[in-house]
């Protein structure tokens, strides 16, 4: 346990010390910031709950998550110290879970400042207050941290296939776009009912918008638990093979 | 304190490491020799257990490398060849981190950092950042790291690549100070440096051991031919002529030095003919001015194995 926490803590430093890290964090505070500003001014009928919001995050992963995932393996194999990482007494389970909780801790903290927004609607403007609820606020976060577990971890598994950055930040975008575009797309998917449910199933943005209006679906739950088991279960393969 | 048999690691195409066994006992300190890509990187990864082995087993103080990974690694201190760090790091943070995550003992975490900072020379850098070091010092942090858990056993892959003279010199002192404490093995291909430093050597040629003994030893096989270096004035057809028919004498031949003088190197196969060649030259009235016996150096050695080595490929 204490080697998983030096691990752990190493990683969230290791994304402090790096540019990448603030450059994604203007990135994503900038996003987040315009699009809530245009919610509120065009149309404060989109801040009925907080879907709007939850939307712009949603558009941010796509970006944020291949990148501050890219590093993960790739940068460690191609400096060497996954030799000394790897040599040292640790589990690869041990490193893999360690570097995943880092990233998701990062991303985390990155979306906190977000709670502003509906905070800011709450005490400006309290004739709509009470649309911005509590519950869904929760519940919305909530399935934000569980769609990022999801990708953070596939993130991890493109990071830990190969030793170039580029191509892992690439193939995490492209695995993460089915997700991602599959639900906002599931009428001109296929004519086949059957690929349609499947895609809107999938689809990110779906899970988001039912859980920021504060109806939590078990369903999403059980798909991104286990999405975040299995390629973590598949970095952890990735990293024994790649010796 | 190794255990190495029938370890062999092949990669698509080729096979890096053929079927090697070795023994290394507690305490010694072993050199590990081969020309550039002769497996001993390769070798050496399997040892630490970074790679696994296509066949064949590594035991390390008892433990299976590849069944008790994680036990078998608390007896290692590995510096790979290139001292990869985490350079956006302060020394010290990085140690800390390092032993964390190879178990030390919470209490003990800052006073085994300070000894082995003490040990490599590290006090002053402790607050620098990794990546401004310059490499000799950097290479130190990495010795440092490998030291951190007091380990019985030391695998270091070429410590002294790419430092300047002064630097060298500095980490093979380092190096013999360790050897007091741990069981080294070292591999590099500068042949003073084991020459100054082992006590075994252990040479590796495409994949195979080809020799596995003290210098000294090494040495002795090789004294069958003998080589004998004198300084001779006089008519150089006539000496050269005579001192082939010493008898056991392979090769005379001589280099003009000037004044009448020439040097004559001659090739024998033993016994020595030091005192005959004296002998004649002052029967012949020859001034002689210098007569010694060629030591070879490790760097014969190592050639000439690698040649052996070669030789018997081909005639196969």
């Amino acid at each position: 346990m204490r080697t998983f926490f030096a691990l752990w803590r190493r990683e969230l430093a290791a994304m402090f010390l790096s540019p990448i890290a603030y450059v994604m964090l203007m990135f994503f505070l900038l996003v987040t910031g315009c699009g809530f500003y245009w919610l509120v001014k065009e149309n404060l009928e989109v801040m009925r709950s907080i879907q709007g919001l939850m939307v712009v995050i949603w558009a941010c992963m796509l970006i944020t998550i291949p990148v501050l995932t890219m590093r993960t393996f790739a940068e460690e194999r191609k400096n060497g110290t996954f030799e000394t990482m790897m040599t040292a007494p640790v589990k690869d389970s041990t490193v893999v879970t360690a570097k995943f909780f880092g990233v998701l801790t990062f991303f985390i903290l990155m979306c906190l400042p977000t709670l502003l927004y509906p905070l800011i609607i709450r005490l400006l403007a309290p004739e709509v207050a009470h649309l911005v609820d509590p519950v869904s606020i929760a519940s919305g976060y909530f399935m934000v941290g569980l769609i990022a577990a999801a990708f953070v971890a596939l993130g991890m598994l493109a990071s830990a296939l190969t030793s170039n950055q580029i191509i892992a930040a690439i193939s995490t975008f492209s695995i993460m776009s089915i997700f991602f575009f599959g639900g906002l797309f599931e009428p001109h998917l296929s004519k086949n009912p059957m690929v349609r449910d499947i895609g809107g199933y999938l689809s990110s943005a779906l899970h988001l918008m039912e859980s920021a209006r504060g109806v939590f679906d078990s369903r999403s739950l059980v798909l991104y638990l286990s999405a975040t088991v299995f390629f973590l279960f598949a970095a952890v393969k990735a990293v024994e093979a790649r010796r | 304190m190794i255990k190495v048999s029938n370890l062999t690691k092949q990669f698509a195409g080729y096979t890096a490491v053929d079927d090697v066994s070795f023994e290394i006992k507690r305490g010694e300190i072993i050199g590990f020799l081969g020309p550039n890509g002769a497996g001993k990187t390769t070798t050496m990864r399997m040892l630490t257990g970074f790679l696994h082995p296509t066949r064949g087993s590594v035991e390390i103080a008892g433990c299976d490398v590849f069944e008790d990974p994680i036990e078998a690694r608390r007896h290692i201190g590995y510096m790979p060849e290139s001292c990869p760090l985490y350079t956006e790091m302060r020394v010290d943070e990085y140690l800390k981190f390092r032993a964390q995550i190879k178990g030390v003992a919470r209490k003990e975490i800052r006073s085994r950092r300070d000894i082995v900072k003490e040990q490599c020379g590290l006090t002053d850098v402790g607050r620098r950042i990794i990546g401004q070091l310059s490499k000799g010092y950097r290479q130190r942090v990495g010795l440092a790291d490998s030291l951190l858990h007091d380990p019985d056993l030391l695998i270091l892959d070429e410590p002294t690549a790419g430092l300047d003279p002064n630097q060298i010199r500095e980490v093979r002192e380092l190096i013999r100070q360790l050897a007091e404490r741990h069981t080294l093995l070292l591999s590099t291909h500068i042949l003073p440096e084991v020459e100054m430093t082992c006590r075994r050597i252990l040479i590796i040629n495409k994949g195979k051991i080809v020799a596995s003994d003290s210098p000294e030893s090494l040495q002795k096989r090789l004294e069958g031919d003998l080589l004998i270096s004198t300084e001779i004035a006089g008519d150089p057809g006539v000496i050269e002529a005579t001192l082939k028919s010493l008898g056991s004498v392979d090769v005379v031949d001589h280099e003009t030095l000037g004044e009448g003088w020439s040097r004559y190197r001659i090739d024998s196969s033993s016994p020595d003919i030091r005192a005959q060649v004296f002998e004649c030259a002052v029967s012949k009235g020859w001034k002689l001015r210098e007569l010694h016996l060629e030591s070879r150096s490790l760097e014969d050695i190592f050639v000439s194995i690698i040649r052996e080595d070669v030789a018997t490929e081909t005639k196969r």
